[in-house]
């Protein structure tokens, strides 16, 4: 295979701990199917040398062959493509990758979609990546909410794969610090009439992160069975969310919401309190979750696709749920 | 793409919807429009009224898919609405899309064009950038808010755990990811769109050939069926549940 190009989202001059993970996953791709691996950091600013070095081995020890360097001027904004695609496509013309691995961060979503029309290439986002009978490449993907996977084979193809990876793969830490540096140089910034301005917090942020989440959908209907959905919540030291329907009753706060066109997730364990689980509320939760259902309605769609569930009234339900839990003594509550 | 200078016509803004693929029987706009595209058009119409701008609904397909949309968009206060239709345009991936609508973005000189951020369907996120790319214009993904401040558009942007806002000038693509349910317009405010047709163009009529897209042809892979989901297991109790749970390993 051709050469593999991993972008390296940084916080500042430190690339974030997805970067790492693109970096590990692509470094096993490279390994597995004979490619060099280019990381490719655009850096704000001329970093000092030894700054510079000490980025250099972090990448090489993080499965990187060669390092693509290329500083942009200053931004204090998040990486975007108006600040950061034209560095990123210059590096893609020098390396002339075949696939290309991004994060998929706000960023890796702004940048890779155009990055790829910009190669003339094709975009497949958060795909699972396999290798198929002649050791090809295999990208795929739920669509239509998990009742279809798209396949996409790398060799059927003349066009550059330009892809984003969601969190959850293994970083590596056991390769050379001793990777190839290819300087770019600064790269003109050009603003494009895009313009950063502040940024403040995001109150729902902690759903995007949380290993555990307990949603509540439509079935809940009361401030009362809500506050049972967060007491479970927070007995497992996981974070509650909702369907749009019940934070547009007012019963949710609207940063808690899950769904296409709100919030995506990817949890380990996605607890569903009263919600049918139509395509617009399970498309935006991560195919690899373990979903527990509990309804009243036993043949509630959300059943089909749940490892367990529970049956009955969740206002019933909820204060067992919530001792058993607590019994098992090896979990931390938090606070809300 | 006209200059913001000089200008003496409205503030021109697009926005780009599509008829779910998986409803074919259902009718309405909640049904019918992806969860990113009703806030695009929610947000299209809010700004149409902040900047004085007109509204100009655009989608790509047959009459029979997207004529539903359009009147939907229409009753919702939309200025006009074009659907742009051709033979080969099912057969192209979303790029090849993009640049049928990249051409009548410039064959309308529309200023700002509003899309949803992912289809509800395949979560891509494709188009809008692609369109910003071949029209070579800024794009801003992953918007969940957006206003209209005179020359220039106020663009929310999460990522990373934070709210971003941006300051963005025409022309450009902003992708609505969410809209505030609090700031949505009132659909069917305007009346002057009563009795407004859905106005038609052949993609050559925009000046792309078959030929343009034969690039695009077929590049989406394949799509399977995945088997019937299996059937949870019902627990018998909280306790049983929990035991399960505690047995896979799901437990923090």
């Amino acid at each position: 295979m051709a050469s593999l190009l991993a972008y390296v989202e940084a916080d500042g001059a430190k690339p974030t701990a997805l970067a790492l993970e693109v970096l590990g996953e692509a470094r096993r791709i490279a390994s597995t199917l004979g490619g060099s691996l280019y990381a490719v950091a655009l850096i704000a600013d001329d970093p000092s040398p030894a700054q510079r070095d000490a980025l250099v081995r972090m990448l090489g020890k993080h499965g990187a062959d060669k390092v693509v360097l290329a500083t942009i001027p200053a931004t204090s904004g998040p990486p975007v493509w108006a600040s950061h695609g034209d560095g990123i496509y210059e590096a893609c013309a020098h390396v002339r990758p075949r696939l290309v691995l991004l994060p998929d961060s706000g960023g890796g979503r702004d940048i890779a979609p155009r990055l790829a029309t910009r190669l003339g290439g094709v975009f497949i986002a958060e795909p699972s990546i396999e290798y198929g009978s002649r050791g090809e490449l295999v990208f795929s993907r739920s669509i239509y909410g998990g009742t279809y996977r798209q396949r996409l084979i790398d060799d059927d193809m003349d066009q550059v794969v330009v892809t984003t990876l969601a969190p959850g793969r293994r970083a590596l830490e056991q390769g050379d610090d001793d990777a190839e540096v290819i300087l770019l140089g600064t790269h003109p910034h050009k603003s494009h009439g895009v313009a950063f301005d502040k940024s403040t917090d995001d109150p729902g942020a902690a759903l995007e992160s949380a290993s555990v989440i307990v949603m509540a959908g439509a079935g809940v209907r009361t401030h009362e069975t809500y506050e049972l959905v967060t007491m479970l919540a927070n007995a497992l030291g996981g974070e509650v969310a909702a369907t749009r329907s019940l934070c547009e009753l007012g019963i949710a706060p609207a940063e808690r919401e899950v769904g296409v066109g709100a919030r995506y997730v990817s949890p380990t364990l996605y607890i569903v309190c009263g919600a049918s689980g139509s395509s617009a509320h399970l498309g935006a939760v991560s195919g690899d979750v373990e979903i527990v259902a509990i309804d009243k309605n036993p043949d509630a769609p959300i059943f089909r696709v749940a490892s367990y569930g529970l049956v009955g009234e969740l206002s019933d339900l909820l204060p067992g749920l919530i001792e058993a839990v607590k019994k098992t003594g090896k979990l931390t509550p938090t606070t809300p | 793409m006209k200059k913001k200078a000089h200008k003496k016509t409205p503030l021109q803004i697009a926005v780009l919807l599509r008829r779910l693929l998986d409803t074919p029987e259902r009718t309405s706009e909640f049904e019918v429009l992806g969860q990113c595209e009703r806030a695009a058009l929610a947000a299209a119409l809010k700004l149409s009224l902040e900047l004085e701008a007109e509204v100009t609904a655009i989608a790509v397909g047959p009459a029979r898919r997207e004529n539903r949309v359009m009147a939907i968009a229409l009753r919702a206060g939309c200025h006009r609405a074009l659907r742009i239709y051709g033979d080969s345009l099912d057969a192209v991936d979303i790029v090849g899309t993009a640049r049928v609508i990249a051409a009548a973005v410039a064959e309308l000189q529309i200023d700002l064009v509003l899309c949803g951020d992912r289809s509800q369907e395949t979560l891509q996120g494709t188009l809008g950038p692609a369109v910003a790319e071949l029209a070579n214009i800024p794009h801003m993904t992953g918007l969940v808010d957006v206003r209209g401040d005179g020359d220039h558009v106020i663009a929310r942007h999460r990522a990373g755990g934070k709210l971003h806002n941006f300051h963005i000038q025409w022309p450009a693509v902003l992708c609505i990811h969410s809209f505030p349910r609090s700031r949505h317009p009132r659909h069917g405010a305007k009346s002057l769109t009563a009795g407004t047709s859905i106005r038609e163009l052949n993609i050559d009529q925009l000046g792309v050939s078959v030929s343009d897209l034969e690039g695009r042809m077929n590049l989406g892979g394949s799509a399977h069926e995945r088997r019937k989901g299996r059937n949870a297991i019902v627990a018998r109790d909280a306790s049983d549940l929990v035991s399960r749970l505690s047995t896979d390993h799901l437990l923090p």
